[in-house]
């Protein structure tokens, strides 16, 4: 079974979460929230700005589902493709150094303030 | 359709959402703009205000007009707060805004309509030195560096004159800056201030 789609969809998934716990992380030091989400939007993110550590969790959660899936060991009757398992292994790393980075970012502004 | 996809998906789902929410309407109606007073360097008229409004149960709040955290106490304050007030309600509110993180003057129209209510004065500080003033009145401290003070929401009694230099001591306070005692220093909850406002004005009628 080819496993790239749900590789990627996960690390994606990852990365996507670790942007959106940025912006909750910096919301309240962001002079950029206003002109990007308006006046409205930008309540809202405040408000809901608690959920960050949660999705940080979650995006830790999806990042060990990528490991699991390129790390695992195959089934002995499914054709391994060894190049494209090396070039998703890779994948997985970048990514998890991303997602990591950008995760604790979003913790800085507690820290710094 | 696999996991994977569906968290993507839903990553990408709630960026959109965010995104999407922005009322742009209320960033453009400068028309219908409050009337904002620019304090000088001893506080007028603000402090003019004050004085005359004694009698009133004044509320005052420090702000950056394009902070989200102060945007959201500003809603708070106008739903939790000034929305459930009586119509007669002998209340005066002050909001003194200060560019913290970038926010300008043009901006203020926009964060006033969050209070929903004609009860407000909206101040512009645009040295910022009101800020440092509260924060050494108030004691806003981190360790022992100064806490700037935006973010704080205050109350004063009827009967609290502005006599010195510096602005008085409030009855109550509440903030959302990170770093302060919390058991000195309340955070920010809106229905708590809200019963706060209500328990001043019925100590005031007595």
């Amino acid at each position: 079974m080819n496993e790239k789609p749900r590789v990627v969809g996960v690390i994606g998934g990852a990365v996507g979460l670790s942007a959106l716990a940025l912006a909750f992380g910096v919301c309240c030091v962001a002079p950029w929230a206003v002109t990007l989400l308006g006046v409205a939007g930008a309540v809202l993110l405040a408000r809901v700005a608690f959920i960050q550590p949660y999705v940080v969790a979650a995006t830790i959660v999806l990042l060990s589902l990528g490991f699991w899936y390129v790390y695992r060991r195959s089934h002995p009757d499914v054709a391994c493709d060894l190049m494209q398992r090396r070039r998703l292994r890779w994948l997985v790393w970048g990514a998890a150094i991303i997602v990591i980075a950008i995760d604790i970012a979003s913790f800085a502004p507690r820290f710094l303030a | 359709m696999c996991f994977g996809s569906k968290s993507l998906i839903l990553g990408v789902l709630c960026l959109s959402i965010l995104a999407g929410c922005g009322d742009r309407k209320a960033a453009s109606q400068v028309e219908s703009a409050p009337h904002v007073v620019v304090l000088n360097n001893e506080d007028q008229p603000l402090r003019e205000d004050f004085n005359r409004d004694q009698g009133f149960v004044r509320l005052m709040i420090l702000v950056d007009p394009i902070c989200p955290e102060c945007l959201r106490g500003l809603a708070d304050m106008g739903e939790d707060v000034l929305a459930k007030l009586p119509k007669d309600a002998r209340v005066k509110v002050y909001v003194v805004h200060a560019p913290v993180i970038g926010g300008s003057d043009k901006n203020i129209s926009a964060a006033a309509e969050l209070l929903h209510t004609t009860l407000a004065t909206n101040y512009w500080n645009p040295t910022g030195d009101f800020g440092r003033q509260m924060s050494q009145v108030l004691g806003l401290l981190h360790g022992s560096s100064p806490v700037y003070a935006w973010d704080v929401y205050m109350i004063y009694p009827p009967n609290t004159v502005w006599s010195g230099k510096d602005p008085p001591q409030p009855s109550y306070l509440m903030h959302q800056l990170p770093g302060l005692d919390n058991r000195k220093f309340p955070p920010w909850d809106g229905k708590l201030f809200a019963n706060k406002v209500r328990d001043t004005l019925a100590a005031g009628d007595q």
